[in-house]
Formats: structure tokens, C-alpha cells, sequence
């Protein structure tokens, strides 16, 4: 059956860029599959982030804008190609750069040499915000005391207030992420697994707002490939660092994770194809399902959809703790769901007019935390809640050891 | 030790000593569900408490007929048999329904059956429906009709008019010749499809309309497809994946469709492989597995784990079906969630005045095209989804890149 296939390969004949059809195609893009020459390449890669700015009305002459930069490939190209394009179209707008310094020995230390480089590269303002100044505690140091397990609950709340801080320090009320299409992809798979309505009506909006913060995310690169992210920082020679966080056992994103790639393997479109689901999927989540979960217990889990998370899911290393963990929960639920007995009081007939009002969706109301003044629903905010538990395990003086005399 | 090995080689139960049935406490379990060792009793009353539920409705009913004579109302119902085992298991569960409503009511029924088989031999010639539709017809004889349909007959469904018009033009092609060839349209149809995904996506498109143009016809009540949850979760991310999100309540959730008939899927509470053990064992309400009578299943997954990872000769369908056959042993409750979640989805809501349906898929369109989505690529596809708005976004991406074709039916 394969006697012919030796002679039936063509000849290799130097194929043009498809679209200046001048220079050699030298790359395969990832998206469309599609083959261009190198300057194409980057051109339409910048083009489709301007497309998607100009299109969403993303910025305002006059803004100052804080780039949440973490020295890693997405947050790097997303400098490279907001400034290239707030000079090639005058956007009139000013960037600054924003990191967060989480305290991760062998990964946050050497990314932020790297967004150091960046800021003077792009001639940007940087501002660093670090946990230990913040909350007194490192990432390393609240690992050390919870262990590795449930440590992106701490981060990822932490994270979230640090960016807000970071922002009023610098004046400034919206923060651009790097978070791109495969992240925004794995996300509504993540979030369909999980089934996690409020996140999934939320996930792919490109600028998040949120009663609980007073600063606005948002994502240009929610319709950038990840593969096309990494070609356009290698063609363009940018400087950025390429460690995942040392600590990330979200089992449902390296799940939600490995998925996509199989899925972007069989059709290249299915990345693109899922956001378009998912923006879908945003107006048919019901409305007394939209909000709940905003700045609630729900927001615990330390989530990376609104923006300034890490996003690493530990690319198919998780433990499937979580996904154990959830299934554990579930069968709980259903149980007591089964021991329920359902009691029905003798409703009152008379003033019938007065209680028929249409069920009320709990409004929530923001107030200030009552520790350190961040917006949140209830009395401490979710960064003073979780370090009323570590301080409580820390004890107030050093432990010093007497050397007893012999 | 006790393990279980079942005539296909499933595994139902391993256990170090034999235990008692969890809820009788009588008998030996034979398998676990949810946790819960069963014997093949309680199994089965599991199983049958599950379809019941979803089937309450269709009880015997009595109206006045023509004369005003109080008689039981005839109802119809259409339920696809692809041979797999949650069809065949399906039909087991309605047999017994039927069974009992007879003995109940003086042999009247609350429905009878029209079981159809869609014949894809052209496309995929491994499953014999002659032989496999009258072994399934002698067993369940007491529920229905059976029938066997091509795939190719959708085009039996085409707009007169349109029909007339395209006979007209083969007759010159072929020089006279007035047979219009189904097979051969059809096999061109999917042949100028641009991947095996799409052809896969648009196959079984064109099932589930013939299938609904036939229930028409034959004033059926309701389809009952045979979609176990597991099924259902697969379906919920497949849709996603080929960017048809929007059309997800359209596909998963009990109730009128958009087709104009009703929709029902009783096995919904139902995971896979109970459904695997349900027609591998005996059981007391059938004795002789059915196991037999499935020919179209396989306890072998269709591809590799690596094939699947390396995303080669695997469709988009496969991939997810690979994928929740992979949790669902391990993560059950997870693969019952993400059903019940897509169950809370609402369709869009979309502008009054606007309603056209796809004319790919049939189902209420996502007002495709003119959105970034698809990004700069797609100057060209944008205005190319333009002109064939008529198409949702999932059906405009399957057929993107495709040769000429005749596609069977109207919008």
C-alpha cells in the first residue's frame, strides 16, 4: 500500500509569505496555520492586539495604565507591544510597570531582575509591591508554615489586594494582565468542570470591574495564542524569564490545561473556538447566579479571572488533590442532600399582597475591612481573614533554645 | 477474592472477600455503584428508579375520542438505536415500563415505540443493521415498530421545490439519468469537508435532523435519546470546544427543542459504565445480558492514549468522549455536575425580530461574524461569515474551507 510514497513527496519549492507574497515564509502560525515571513508575522500579531484595544475602547488618551508585569513571557510581550503601539497609533497613553514580589526563592527573586531590565528597556516607570512589606509574610514563609497545599488560595487573595495597592500607590485605576486565549480557553473548561457558573459568566469579559476593587482588569491578549506570544517574544528577542512558579498544584487548570493542547492539536481554531463559547456562555449564566460569589467565600479559591493571577497550573504535574477533593465534596453534599427532610410551614393566606414580592437578589453591600480599610462584603477582607489564621500559628517572640550547662 | 470477569472481559467488581449487598443486605454484591456495593437486584431497581423518574409523564392517559367515548390516548415516541449500550440498555428500561403499565392498567400503555436505526454504512460499514435491528426487534417485540433509515435519506427531506430545480441540473450533468443519486451527494457533501472533525460534527448534525424529520412525519410525541450523563458531560464540552457554546441547552436539556418536537433523554442519570454493567450482568428483569444485542460497542477506548494526546487521527467528538470515559470511573460526581451545570445555562436571549436559525445545525443562531472573536485572520473570514450569516459560529467554523456541496435541508 505504501510502494508509491517515496516518489510522491513534491519537490521543495520556496514558499512565499501568504500575505506580502514577497519574502520567504519563514513561520507556520500557530492560529490559522497560515505561513509568513517574519515582519508579517509580528505585524499581524500587533495588529490584532490593536484590533482588539480599538474595538473594546480599552484606553483613553491621557490614561495611565499599570502593566501587572511578572518578567514572563505574556506580561514581557505585552509591554513590547503596547508601547510599539501607543507610539505607531498615538494612543496618548502612559504604561507603568507593576510587580508583585511574592517572596518565592528561585523564581520571583530572578523574574524580577528581569522586569527590573524591562522598565528601563521600555523606558517604563516600575513599582514593586511585595507580600513581606504588605502582610508581613513571604509566600515562602506561608508555605513553610501551611505547606505546599492550598498556598494559591493565599496567593492568589493576596495577589489581588497587592495589585489594588500597588495601583493607588501609582495613582492609577486600571491594570492591563497578560493572560491569553489558551488561559482565558482553560479557564471556561476549568470552570465547566468545577461548574462554577459566576466565574463562567465572568471569565471571558475583557475588562473585569468588581464592587470589591476599585481598580478595573483587563486583558488584550485574550485572543492572543500562547505559541504566538512565545514566536513573537522569540523573533522579537525579548528579554523575559521562563520559570513557572515552584508552587501550583491546581489539578482542574493542568487537567482543563493538557486539554486544550490536545484540542488546538486536532483544529489550531478550538482556542478561539472555546472563548467564543465562553463569551457565550456570559449571557446565559442566570442573572441570580451572575453575581453571586463576588468578594464572597467563593473568591477564597484565589482565582486568576479577574486578572493579576498566576495562572501556572503546573502543566500536567498536579496531584488531583483538587479534583479529589472536589468529588469528596460533592458525594458529602449529595448525602445530606438525601437525609434532608423537607418541612412546609402552613403559609399565612392573609396580607398575601404584601409578601408576593419577587425574590430579591442579595445585593452586596462593600464596606471598608475593619483591620486595614480594603473594600470587602463582611467584616475583614479576605487578606486580613486568611492572616488572622497564619499569625495565629505564629508565635510572638522568636523561639530561642537555652543551652543547658552540663 | 472475587473478581468478576463479565463475557467482554469489564471488570465489575473486585473485592477482597464477597460482601453483602449494601441496601438488601441479603444478597452478594456484584457491583459498585457510587461507592455502594449492589447485588443484581438492587442494581437493577437503582437503574430503573433513575429512568422513572425522567418518565413519569408518559402514564397511561384516557381522553374522549371522536364519539365521546372515554378511550387511552395514543402516543408515539421515537427512540434512536445506534446499538451502543446506553440505546439498547434504554430500550430494556422501556420494555419493562411498558410491562408494567399493562399489567397495571388492562394492557393499555401510556406510549408505544417507533425504534429507529440510522444506517451510516456508507460512511462506516462495521455495524450490520439487518441483522442487528432483528435481534434487537425479537427481543423487545412488545414495545414498538422498528425500523432501519439511511443516512442518506435526509435528502429525501429537501424543499420540494429546491429538489425539482437540482434534479433538473443532474439530469443534464448525467445525460438523462432521473435517479438522484442520495449516497453519492452525501458521500461529496463530506468529502468536501476540510477535516475528519468536521465531517464527524456535520454527520452527526445530519442524524439527529433525520431523525427528527422522521418523528415528524410520523407525529411522534417526544425522541427519547439514549445520552447517559457521561454522554451528556462529553457533549457539554465538545459543543464548547467547536465553539457552539451557545447551543448547548438546545442539546442537553429535557424539553421542547427548537425543532418543534420534544426532546427527552431518560438514561441522563446515568454514568457510562453503569450502564455498561447494567447490560453486561443478569438481572432479574433481564436474565440473558444484552450485552449481545450491542454490537456498536466496544469496551476498547477507539484511540490511543497517545493518539489522543498527540491530537492525531482523533476528532474533537473522540477527545472529549476519551476524556470523561478517563474521570468518570475516578471523578464521577464531577462528570454528574457538569451535566447539571450546563443545565442551569439559559439560551440567549437575542434581539426581537431577529430569528433565524442556522441553516447547518437548525438551531436558533448566535448572530455569527462582525465580532473579533475570530481577530484580524479573519478580515477575510468576517466578511466570509457575513455573507453566509445564515450559519451559527460552530457550523461556519466546521464547514470553513469547504469545496461546493449540497446541503439536504432548509433553515
Amino acid at each position: 500500500m505504501s510502494s508509491s510514497i517515496s516518489s510522491s513527496r513534491p519537490t521543495q519549492v520556496t514558499r512565499l509569505c501568504a500575505r506580502c507574497t514577497v519574502a520567504r515564509a519563514l513561520i507556520l502560525r500557530p492560529k490559522t496555520h497560515e505561513r509568513l515571513c517574519k515582519s508579517c508575522f509580528l505585524a499581524v500579531f500587533e495588529e490584532e492586539i490593536h484590533s482588539t484595544i480599538t474595538a473594546t475602547s480599552l484606553f483613553r488618551r491621557g490614561d495611565r495604565v499599570a502593566i501587572g508585569a511578572s518578567g514572563g513571557k505574556d506580561s514581557t510581550v505585552l509591554a513590547s507591544v503596547l508601547k510599539t503601539l501607543n507610539e505607531r497609533y498615538d494612543y496618548g497613553v502612559t504604561f507603568v510597570l507593576l510587580s508583585i514580589d511574592e517572596g518565592i526563592k528561585g523564581y520571583r527573586d530572578d523574574s524580577l531582575e528581569t522586569v527590573k531590565r524591562n522598565a528601563v528597556q521600555y523606558e517604563m516607570e516600575l513599582c514593586i509591591v511585595s507580600y513581606a512589606e504588605l502582610y508581613g509574610w513571604s509566600m515562602d514563609q506561608v508555605v513553610a508554615q501551611i505547606g505546599k497545599k492550598g498556598n494559591c488560595t493565599y496567593c492568589g487573595v493576596f495577589r489581588r489586594q497587592a495589585l489594588d495597592r500597588g495601583a493607588e500607590k501609582l495613582g492609577i485605576t486600571h491594570v492591563v494582565t497578560g493572560h491569553n486565549a489558551d488561559d482565558i480557553a482553560e479557564t471556561v473548561l476549568m470552570n465547566l468542570l468545577r461548574g462554577d457558573l459566576p466565574r463562567l459568566h465572568r471569565c471571558t469579559s475583557i475588562v473585569t470591574e468588581s464592587s470589591s476593587s476599585p481598580i478595573a482588569r483587563s486583558k488584550p491578549l485574550k485572543y492572543a495564542y500562547e505559541k504566538e506570544i512565545v514566536l513573537y517574544a522569540h523573533h522579537k528577542q525579548l528579554d523575559y524569564f521562563t520559570t513557572e512558579c515552584i508552587y501550583s498544584p491546581e489539578a482542574f487548570r493542568g487537567s482543563a490545561r493538557s486539554l486544550i493542547k490536545s484540542l488546538e492539536r486536532v483544529r489550531p481554531s478550538a482556542i478561539l473556538d472555546i472563548v467564543r463559547s465562553g463569551e457565550a456562555f456570559a449571557g446565559m449564566v442566570p442573572e441570580s447566579i451572575q453575581r453571586s460569589g463576588y468578594g464572597s467565600s467563593a473568591d477564597i479559591s484565589g482565582e486568576t479571572d479577574s486578572g493579576g493571577g498566576c495562572g501556572n497550573g503546573g502543566g500536567g504535574r498536579a496531584s488531583g488533590g483538587e479534583m479529589l477533593d472536589m468529588e469528596n465534596e460533592l458525594i458529602a453534599t449529595a448525602k445530606t442532600k438525601r437525609l434532608e427532610t423537607k418541612i412546609t410551614l402552613p403559609t399565612k393566606q392573609k396580607n398575601k399582597g404584601k409578601q408576593q414580592t419577587p425574590k430579591k437578589v442579595r445585593d452586596q453591600k462593600m464596606s471598608n475591612c475593619k483591620k486595614c480599610g480594603y473594600l470587602t462584603s463582611s467584616d475583614l477582607c479576605q487578606a486580613c481573614a486568611l492572616l488572622g489564621g497564619l499569625n495565629k500559628n505564629r508565635p510572638i517572640r522568636p523561639i530561642e533554645v537555652e543551652v543547658a550547662d552540663s | 477474592m472475587v473478581t468478576t470477569e463479565l463475557e467482554n472481559g469489564i471488570r465489575a467488581l473486585e473485592l477482597k472477600a464477597i460482601q453483602k449487598c449494601k441496601r438488601c443486605k441479603e444478597i452478594d454484591a456484584l457491583v459498585i455503584v457510587r461507592q455502594e456495593s449492589l447485588c443484581s437486584e438492587c442494581f437493577d431497581k437503582y437503574v430503573r428508579s433513575k429512568y422513572i423518574k425522567r418518565m413519569e409523564s408518559f402514564r397511561v392517559r384516557y381522553a374522549p375520542n371522536d364519539t365521546g367515548v372515554i378511550v387511552p390516548t395514543q402516543t408515539t415516541l421515537l427512540i434512536p438505536l445506534s446499538f451502543g449500550v446506553s440505546s439498547t440498555a434504554l430500550l430494556n428500561l422501556i420494555s419493562n415500563q411498558l410491562k408494567a403499565q399493562r399489567q397495571r392498567s388492562n394492557g393499555q400503555t401510556g406510549y408505544n415505540c417507533l425504534v429507529i436505526h440510522v444506517d451510516e454504512s456508507c460512511v462506516d460499514p462495521s455495524v450490520p443493521p439487518q441483522e442487528s435491528i432483528s435481534a434487537v426487534q425479537e427481543r423487545f417485540s412488545d414495545i414498538g415498530t422498528f425500523r432501519v433509515v439511511n443516512i442518506e435519506d435526509i435528502y429525501d427531506f429537501r424543499n420540494v421545490a429546491r429538489e425539482v430545480e437540482l434534479d433538473h441540473g443532474v439530469d443534464e450533468e448525467k445525460g438523462g439519468s432521473d435517479t438522484f443519486d442520495k449516497k453519492e451527494v452525501l458521500m461529496h457533501l463530506l468529502s468536501s469537508l476540510p477535516s475528519t472533525t468536521s465531517r464527524m460534527d456535520i454527520l452527526s448534525i445530519l442524524r439527529t435532523r433525520l431523525i427528527v424529520e422522521i418523528a415528524k412525519k410520523e407525529g411522534c410525541a417526544a425522541v427519547l435519546w439514549g445520552d447517559s450523563t457521561t454522554r451528556l458531560a462529553q457533549k457539554t464540552l465538545a459543543e464548547t470546544a467547536k465553539g457552539r457554546g451557545f447551543s448547548i441547552p438546545w442539546q442537553t436539556a429535557d424539553g421542547d427543542s427548537p425543532f418543534g418536537i420534544e426532546f427527552r433523554y431518560p438514561v441522563r442519570d446515568l454514568l457510562k459504565n453503569e450502564l455498561v454493567n447494567y447490560v453486561s450482568i443478569p438481572l432479574p428483569t433481564s436474565p440473558k445480558p444484552l450485552l449481545p444485542l450491542c454490537v456498536a460497542y466496544s469496551p476498547d477506548a477507539k484511540h490511543t492514549a497517545a493518539n489522543a494526546a498527540s491530537g492525531r487521527n482523533i476528532t474533537i467528538d473522540e477527545l472529549m468522549i476519551q476524556y470523561f470515559d478517563g474521570i468518570e470511573t475516578q471523578y464521577p460526581s464531577i462528570v454528574a455536575n457538569v451535566v447539571s451545570t450546563a443545565g442551569k445555562l439559559k439560551p440567549l436571549r437575542r434581539p426581537a425580530g431577529i430569528n433565524i436559525s442556522c441553516k447547518i445545525c437548525g438551531l436558533p443562531g448566535d448572530g455569527a461574524g462582525g465580532d473579533i472573536t475570530l481577530s484580524a485572520l479573519t478580515l477575510n473570514a468576517v466578511t466570509e461569515l457575513n455573507a453566509e450569516s445564515s450559519m451559527c459560529y460552530g457550523c461556519a467554523r466546521a464547514m470553513h474551507g469547504a469545496g461546493a456541496y449540497d446541503w439536504p435541508l432548509e433553515p
